[in-house]
């Protein structure tokens, strides 16, 4: 009994500590990022580091929301994170409905084919893709980059929601198409409400994937006008010389958003990932 | 659902009303230039330039790490900008690759301003003498010393190696936490400049005369690796983190307070100045310290960004028009002070007549920094073989072999002598 209950105290304590040490790991760089951006510039360079800001300033955040053009980068990213996730879906979901639920020649190979194509690393994909934009006319300009970001966003939606629909029975389809509803309707009607919480989580990851996406934000697009908040953060390395307050506070600006809506979908996203294809 | 799908919509239509940007008559790419204010000034030339010649004209700000990348995929995909531009170390790529415009007739016209230009300069842009790109400005790379610390244990200014390690082992003596020299030894591009800084000092040279013949491995380059093991393995003066550092590792070593020397452009000044006065009075940026010997000589080093005129450009007048608008004097200085020290100014004149060169005493030596330092390549001109031993970093990689892995200078510079040699034999 003794024995028994010394071994679930080490256990909870073994399990306490291995917490303690992942948060720590997770949430130290986070914790960095945001006490750097309420130090002053000088004491960002005091040695040794603080580890609290001693004299706490919003001067970071506010050169960084008046003085650059930071707030336009963030309204870009927005724009192309939820177009992005809005076309990644859509696709996704109509391209996931075909392979699993129709029978055609070539549907394995389409399947293998879309993993392969999330596979690609866009170091080997950016020049390729730059010129088939170049001919598009789309270089420079949002809805190119809408159009590069679905070249990972579709297959990635498309594989996740595969996995998503397979779980669900085919007998709630037969019964609708025994009703006389078409594919279409079948689709919208019946699957996409019982899909709802894979394609909640299908949604995230794709909006974090185009929020987040570095390599072809900073090749494809340079003027101001539609840069986003990954190439801008780039502009604040000049050289040799870094504005750390002011990265950091734009990087703080920038983890609020995608933060906030993991915070609001949380539960559904569990929900997702549990009954989904990354079970 | 359905309100996620409005919403959906509504962002993609907003994406797509955005449009594809049209292509600007005439379109500038230009290195990001330290200071927001600079780029936004060189911005609005581009656009009054435009204005007074009635064509639409776009200036693209391009942060130093990623210009490379971007002008890549734009000569892929047959679109460059008309003008842009780049490191000089670089320059001899896009010559050598047949992209670039001669501009041997703007340069005439530089060379008429009052006072001419810094000739030195020109080099890395020139091809068979031939003109392919201009400086627009001059990149100095003086040595900071805390000047406070120097006085502390009674040394003076170092004019020489030897003079400069045993101030930098005082110091260090006496302030332990404080490294007696903040050398960048890692894969950075800043190690890759102030090892051929040493070298330079000690007499040693990658290139002979010719630009041809390699000839790194001499007893100089080997005394001066030598020197820098000794400071590192020995005397433990420069910091072992320093092989790890990136480009704004020696900075932030200065700016801390944790190191008594370190090697760079005036981006620390820029710093200090906005941020510490206090260390600023306390600082200094002298000439690289002479090496020993009859072939020991100061190592300062020059380098510059250059303008570039795409040979696809479909407007090549217009482009040439504007490196004379850019570089007509009133307009150039005025540039030159937004950036506020970084930059050294390509013309002479403009030394003794802008304020801020004439009266910055920490800017004194600037010209001459800037007028007889060595460039890349030396002993021979800027080459394309110049180039590709400085993206290779086999300078520091040899250099990491005798610090990191114990292998000899001989050995490590007979090594970098066969990397070198290998890389002249490609096409």
């Amino acid at each position: 009994m003794v024995t028994g209950r010394r071994s679930r105290a080490i256990a909870g304590v073994s399990i306490a500590l291995g917490t303690a040490a992942l948060l720590l790991w997770s949430l130290l760089p986070i914790y960095w990022i945001v006490v750097t951006s309420l130090k002053p510039e000088k004491e960002i360079y005091d040695y040794p580091p603080t580890l609290l800001p001693q004299a706490p300033t919003l001067a970071q955040y506010h050169t960084v929301l008046t003085r650059t053009r930071f707030p336009l980068f963030v309204g870009n990213s927005a724009m192309v994170a939820l177009a992005t996730t809005f076309m990644a879906v859509v696709i996704g979901i109509l391209a996931a409905y075909a392979i699993t639920r129709m029978r055609f020649p070539g549907r394995a190979m389409v399947a293998r084919g879309i993993v392969a194509a999330y596979l690609l690393p866009p170091s080997l994909l950016f020049i390729p893709l730059f010129i088939v934009l170049q001919h598009l006319g789309l270089i420079d300009s949002l809805p190119g980059l809408v159009l590069a970001y679905l070249t990972f966003t579709v297959p990635f939606a498309t594989w996740m929601l595969i996995g998503y629909i397979r779980t669900i029975p085919t007998d709630l389809d037969e019964a609708a198409r025994i009703d006389g509803a078409s594919r279409m309707q079948v689709l919208w009607k019946i699957l996409v409400p019982v899909a709802a919480p894979g394609l909640t989580v299908v949604a995230l990851f794709a909006f974090t994937q185009a929020w987040n996406e570095f390599l072809y934000a900073l090749i494809y697009v340079y003027s101001d006008s539609v840069r986003t908040l990954t190439s801008g953060l780039v502009g604040m390395m000049m050289g040799d010389v870094f504005i750390w307050g002011q990265l950091m506070a734009a990087s703080t600006i920038a983890i609020v958003p995608v933060l906030a809506i993991y915070l609001v979908a949380q539960r559904t996203m569990v929900e997702g990932l549990t009954a989904g294809g990354v079970k | 659902m359905r309100s996620w799908l409005r919403m959906g919509v509504a962002a993609m239509a907003i994406t797509l009303a955005a449009g594809a940007a049209r292509a600007a008559d005439l379109t500038v790419w230009g290195l990001q230039a330290f200071n927001q204010a600079a780029d936004d000034y060189i911005g609005q030339m581009v656009r009054d330039f435009g204005k007074a010649n009635n064509i639409s004209a776009e200036y693209v700000v391009v942060p130093a790490n990623v210009i490379n990348d971007r002008l890549a995929a734009a000569f892929q995909g047959n679109a460059p900008p008309d003008v842009f531009m780049q490191t000089s170390q670089r320059v001899q790529f896009y010559i050598g690759g047949g992209l670039t415009t001669p501009l041997d007739d703007v340069l005439a016209d530089m060379r008429k301003v009052p006072g001419g230009i810094l000739e030195k300069l020109l080099s890395p842009g020139q091809s068979g003498g031939v003109a392919h790109g201009l400086p627009l400005e001059a990149d100095v790379s003086p040595m900071f010393a805390r000047k406070d610390l120097l006085d502390e244990v009674g040394k003076k200014v170092p004019a020489t190696w030897e003079e400069f390690r045993e101030a930098a082992k005082a110091i260090q003596a006496k302030h332990p936490n404080i490294s007696g020299f903040g050398m960048t030894i890692s894969n950075s591009a800043d190690a890759e400049g102030q090892i051929r800084q040493v070298m330079w000092a000690f007499g040693g040279k990658v290139m002979a005369e010719d630009g041809k013949t390699v000839v790194f491995n001499s007893p100089e380059t080997r005394a001066a690796y030598q020197f820098v093991a000794d400071m590192f393995l020995k005397d433990r003066i420069i910091p072992r983190a320093a092989l790890t550092w990136d480009d704004s590792g020696n900075n932030i070593a200065y700016q801390t307070k944790r190191a008594a020397f370190v090697i760079n452009p005036p981006s620390i000044y820029w710093w200090m100045r906005e941020n510490d006065k206090e260390l600023l009075a306390n600082s200094l940026m002298i000439d690289i310290p002479k090496g020993p010997g009859p072939n020991g000589q100061v190592g300062n080093a020059i380098s510059s960004w250059m303008w570039i005129v795409a040979k696809q450009t479909k407007r090549p007048d217009m482009a040439k028009a504007w490196l004379r608008y850019f570089y007509e004097p009133t307009r150039y200085a005025e540039v030159v002070n937004k950036v506020g020290g970084r930059w050294a100014p390509v013309f002479a004149e403009l030394f003794t007549t802008m304020p801020l060169f004439r009266d910055t005493p920490a800017f004194a030596n600037f010209k001459s920094l800037a007028s007889e330092g060595f460039t890349d390549g030396y002993a021979g001109p800027p080459n394309v073989l110049s180039g590709r031993v400085a993206d290779a970093t086999i300078l520091t990689k040899a250099l990491q072999k005798v610090l990191v892995d114990g292998t000899s200078v001989a050995d490590a510079v007979a090594w970098g002598q066969a990397q070198i040699e290998e890389l002249a034999k490609q096409k």
